[in-house]
């Protein structure tokens, strides 16, 4: 434990982050650099490495922001700006390509998520961080239910204890209950979505990741998930929402932050 | 990809395993670079080298790559049916508090092969080379749990039925012949035989390669429940990413005999980082 006084540090602080990907393989063919350009020394003319001629995107260049627990940080930036992209270095579905994320851990004390090992961050992702993501990634063949208790499941709890907490938030998102034993793959984008909130919110997160929780959903279920959003900030969540519609989340941001166009 | 704060059961460090004599050059002309895991000069091939990785406490680590990629030769070597020719294979018990890791490719040839009927279960692509054909399922079962010290027949016989119940295979078909069996069921028969020991590590080879979609399906989905409810580490080998991607957290990926690459699985598919990782996730998705 931190013997100062002064204020504990953020809950997450992003440095300088970049991020590029290199596409090795372009229509399927291997991308081969091209010929180097000699003058009649044999010289190269230029001295940009090899790599650099692999095609290259390069969404994010650096940026910088904090987030705090009990806060609500809204990311906005026109869709393509790389709001996801950002999202998904912290959860580390991305590598990071340069710059730090400090996350500061319950368990594990302060540490970089761009580069803690994954023994690390498989721990943070069960006991720490959420993340709803903006489509539905789940395995095949199992129920929704299962899909919502499965965190809890992890995180130790009985399979049963855990499904019946499970119905409690598919119910309060409003998901029929007839739906509850069906494959989430036959849902359509508003069941999905609710599908996906549920299972980030259930284990209750110290940070929480939000990739446009209110995209696909109607004005009642929209409701319902911005109530979810400022109980979980309430209990003391550092809550990451990214959206390009922002009119119902703008009033419960505590902080807005800009992403320009890179 | 070494953590020492993290509880890992298994620890392989620079496993190595080559075939032929071996010359000065064989380092440098093979590999992914080279694309070929065969040297030239003196035609040695070399099945894997730099092998290092480590297994969590009930995880369950991917490894894909092509045929001939050197995944089965790992897996060998993991289950000390195969020495390797340099590396460490450290293991930690962790029922015992404060186990000393012991490096399991330094022990004799004994207490090796106690080890891997104790702590090891294997499942093969072919169930030829995990079961003997001749037994009858009970009798495959029976064979590993005498190699591991069970000598009582009731609770051998008692442990079997259990198993088979355990990977949804009648009990009544205890003592049928396996040729009388269906693919997908020798594959469950082979996961009985080894689970009955109740191994520290459990070692799939292509378990469910060859086999219908469906029936693929089913046996993808006994291992997921496996996963949950004996809380067992799985190292599991497949050339099919779409396998790696439902049983596995982290997956390495290999080629020529060589790590490529290594992330979470997630991580794998959604930004894999070699041009080889890229071609294999655009080939499946
Ligand atoms: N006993 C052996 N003798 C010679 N070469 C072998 C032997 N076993 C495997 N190899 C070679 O080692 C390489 C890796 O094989 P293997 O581990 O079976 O690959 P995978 O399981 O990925 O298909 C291959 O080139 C294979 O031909
Ligand atoms: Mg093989
Ligand atoms: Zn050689």
């Amino acid at each position: 434990m931190q013997k100062t006084v002064s204020a504990a540090p953020p809950l997450l602080e992003v440095r300088g982050l970049q991020k590029y990907f290199q596409l090795h393989l372009l229509a399927n063919r291997r991308a081969e650099p091209p010929p180097t350009n000699t003058n009649p020394t044999g010289t190269p003319l230029s001295d940009t490495p090899p790599t650099a001629t692999v095609p290259t995107i390069n969404p994010i260049k650096d940026v910088s922001f904090t987030a705090r627990s009990r806060n609500v940080l809204l990311i906005r930036g026109r869709s393509g700006a790389g709001k996801t992209t950002i999202l998904k270095c912290i959860y580390r579905t991305y590598l990071t390509s340069g710059g730090e994320i400090w996350y500061d851990s319950l368990n594990l004390g302060r540490i970089d998520l761009s580069s803690a090992s994954e023994a690390a961050i498989l721990q943070l992702r069960e006991h720490e961080l959420g993340y709803c993501s903006q489509f539905l990634k789940v395995l095949p063949r199992v129920p929704a239910l299962d899909v919502v208790a499965e965190p809890l499941v992890r995180c130790g709890m009985k399979a049963t204890e855990a499904r019946a907490e499970a119905a409690l938030w598919l119910a309060r998102l409003g998901l029929e209950e007839s739906r509850w034993q069906a494959y989430p793959i036959t849902f359509s984008g508003g069941e999905q979505q609710r599908l996906n909130l549920a299972r980030a919110f259930i284990a209750s997160p110290r940070l929480l990741l939000l990739d446009e929780p209110t995209a696909s959903l109607d004005p009642h279920s929209k409701s319902i998930v911005l109530e979810m959003i400022s109980e979980a900030k309430a209990r003391g969540v550092g809550i990451i929402v990214v959206s390009h519609d922002t009119q119902a989340l703008e009033s419960l941001a505590d902080e807005i932050f800009w992403l320009a166009d890179s | 990809m070494s953590d020492n704060s993290s509880k890992w059961v298994l620890r392989a460090s620079n496993l190595a395993r080559r075939y032929g004599s071996g010359c000065p050059y064989c380092t440098t002309l093979t590999g992914p670079d080279h694309d070929t895991n065969q040297c030239q000069v003196c035609g040695t091939v070399i099945a894997c080298s730099g092998i290092s990785f480590d297994l969590g406490e009930a995880e369950t680590l991917g490894i894909v790559g092509e045929s001939g990629s050197g995944k089965s030769t790992v897996m060998q070597l993991v289950n000390l049916s195969n020495p390797a020719d340099t590396g460490e294979l450290w293991y930690r018990s962790l029922g015992t508090s404060n186990a000393e890791p012991i490096n399991l490719l330094a022990l004799d040839k004994f207490a090796r092969r106690v080890f891997r009927n104790q702590q090891l279960g294997i499942v093969h692509q072919r169930p030829e080379l995990g079961l003997n054909m001749n037994f009858t399922v009970g009798g495959n079962v029976a064979e590993k749990l005498l190699m591991a010290g069970w000598r009582n027949v009731g609770q051998i016989r008692q442990r079997a039925s259990e198993l088979m119940q355990l990977t949804e295979l009648p009990p009544s078909r205890l003592d049928d012949d396996p040729h009388t069996f269906s693919g997908g069921m020798l594959q469950r028969v082979q996961i009985s035989k080894a689970l009955s020991s109740n191994p520290a590590v459990l070692l799939l080879d292509e378990v469910t390669t060859g086999l219908d979609l469906s029936v693929q399906a089913r046996v993808l989905d006994l291992i997921k429940r496996l996963q949950w409810e004996l809380r067992i580490a799985m190292l599991v080998v497949s050339h099919d990413l779409g396998v790696i991607k439902q049983l596995a957290s982290r997956t390495v990926v290999l080629k020529n005999g060589q790590m490529v690459e290594h992330g979470l699985t997630d991580q794998i598919l959604e930004d894999p980082q070699h041009p080889y990782t890229q071609l294999l996730v655009s080939s499946t998705l």
